[in-house]
């Protein structure tokens, strides 16, 4: 039978697990180190007295399975405490609202010609952010699988709009010379608006469902149909002329009601961000829950 | 005001109730709670140290245990050692779900899934 070895047994083991320590967080770390590795300490004379060498082994081949899973959860959930601070949330909002403020820009001085969609939908994905940074953690899956939605969205809408602009494709002389050229940027605008729309729409669902903002919950949603239908108006009033080769700005033809309708949602999108900005940033600093719903 | 310390319908994880079912025997430390969970367990559930802390840092944060500075006998006992009880929140989260396990294994009794409690084996 192996003896039992001393306290200060292990020194390699306890050296070389000190090291493996820097993958948690800081704060972690300060918490739990010297606790973590009398643990370990503990753990390696009983193995050792119990098993020899062996269960030191397979105690080791534990305990680095252990740190590699945990400390990658520490380190998100850390992130994630980040991601919900107040000042994620006032800044987001800040930048809702300002992104609120240039689609309504595009509707008052449509030929101004500056990025106005574009940087109204940068400040958007601010906004975004701060709307899940305020659900912190309570819209649970479906809250961050309508963030993540409504990122790729926006990132999909504006990488869109760089292409056809750089390239000429989305000119308003491609559009009328080269109908079925300029018809595939605009399908993928209309995906984007799209996915940006269901985007939104789950993370309305999901304030609703964890109750947080305190007002005008039901803002997300809104915003997030408005979106939706912006796409779908994309779709049929441009993209369906332009993939027949037609133009949709011929006279009586659907684009010209369809821009219509555009503007108008525009406006409605301005006034539905800044909204949702002027509400993040006056709640920002108001009772927010960190801890997920169902976890431990 | 934290949800999940006022919900007692909360869900634990296996590693959370395990502690939890030691600490209602009384305060404990990080190395006695981890080889008692073994021992529950028939040693399928091993906690390492990382999975041991960072479940206890997160019920610490929600009130479900607490700190102790109470020593059960100074003299045997390393003074660096971590003491851990359950507080009113985590001992009502235990018994809810001690009783919902009680009420599965009636459930699976009544469709003779598992052997009657009175019976000899």
């Amino acid at each position: 039978m192996n003896s039992i070895p001393s306290a200060n047994s292990f020194p390699v083991s306890l050296r070389i697990y000190r090291a493996l320590l820097v993958a948690y967080p800081k704060k972690f770390r300060e918490h739990y180190e010297t606790h973590m590795v009398q643990v370990l300490r503990d753990s390696l004379r009983y193995e050792y007295h119990r098993h020899g060498l062996s269960g030191v082994i397979d105690l080791w081949l534990h305990i680095f399975a252990d740190l590699l899973v945990t400390a990658l959860m520490e380190r998100i959930s850390e992130r994630s405490q980040y991601m919900f601070s107040p000042k994620v949330i006032l800044w987001g909002g800040v930048a809702s609202a300002f992104g609120g403020f240039f689609w309504l820009m595009t509707v008052i001085a449509p030929s101004s010609g500056g990025p106005g969609i574009e940087l109204a939908l940068i400040l958007g994905m601010g906004g975004l952010v701060g709307l899940y940074s305020r659900q912190a953690g309570q819209g649970g899956r479906l809250g961050l699988a309508g963030f993540a939605l409504g990122i790729i969205g926006t990132v999909l809408a504006l990488a869109t709009l760089w292409w056809g602009f750089t390239s000429g494709r989305l000119s308003s002389s491609t559009i009328s010379s080269e109908p079925v050229v300029a018809a595939s940027g605009i399908l993928i605008l209309s995906l984007a608006f799209l996915t940006l729309g269901i985007g939104l729409a789950l993370l309305g669902v999901a304030s609703l469902r964890a109750k947080t903002p305190h007002r005008w919950r039901g803002l997300p949603l809104g915003l997030g149909l408005l979106s939706a239908i912006l796409g779908i108006t994309f779709w049929l009033a441009f993209y369906v002329p332009l993939s027949q080769g037609r133009n949709p700005f011929d006279p009586w033809s659907l684009g010209n009601y369809g821009l219509v309708a555009v503007f108008f949602l525009f406006a409605l999108l301005g006034l539905g961000w800044i909204g949702l900005g002027t509400m993040l940033a006056t709640e920002a600093n108001s009772d927010i829950t960190q801890s997920p719903p169902a976890s431990a | 005001m934290n949800q999940t310390t006022s919900n007692p319908k909360t869900t634990l994880t296996p590693a959370a109730f395990h502690i939890l079912l030691v600490l209602a025997d009384g305060e404990n430390h990080g190395y006695a709670i981890m080889r008692e969970v073994a021992e529950h367990t028939q040693g399928k559930m091993r906690l390492g140290p990382g999975s041991l802390y960072g479940t206890i840092k997160r019920m610490l944060a929600d009130g479900w245990i607490e700190e102790s500075d109470e020593r059960p006998d100074p003299q045997l006992d390393d003074e660096r050692r971590r003491y851990y009880r359950l507080t009113g929140v985590g001992m009502k989260l235990v018994q809810a779900e001690a009783k919902r396990l009680e009420q599965l294994v009636k459930v699976a009794r009544g469709k003779r899934l598992l052997p009657n409690s009175g019976s000899v084996r």
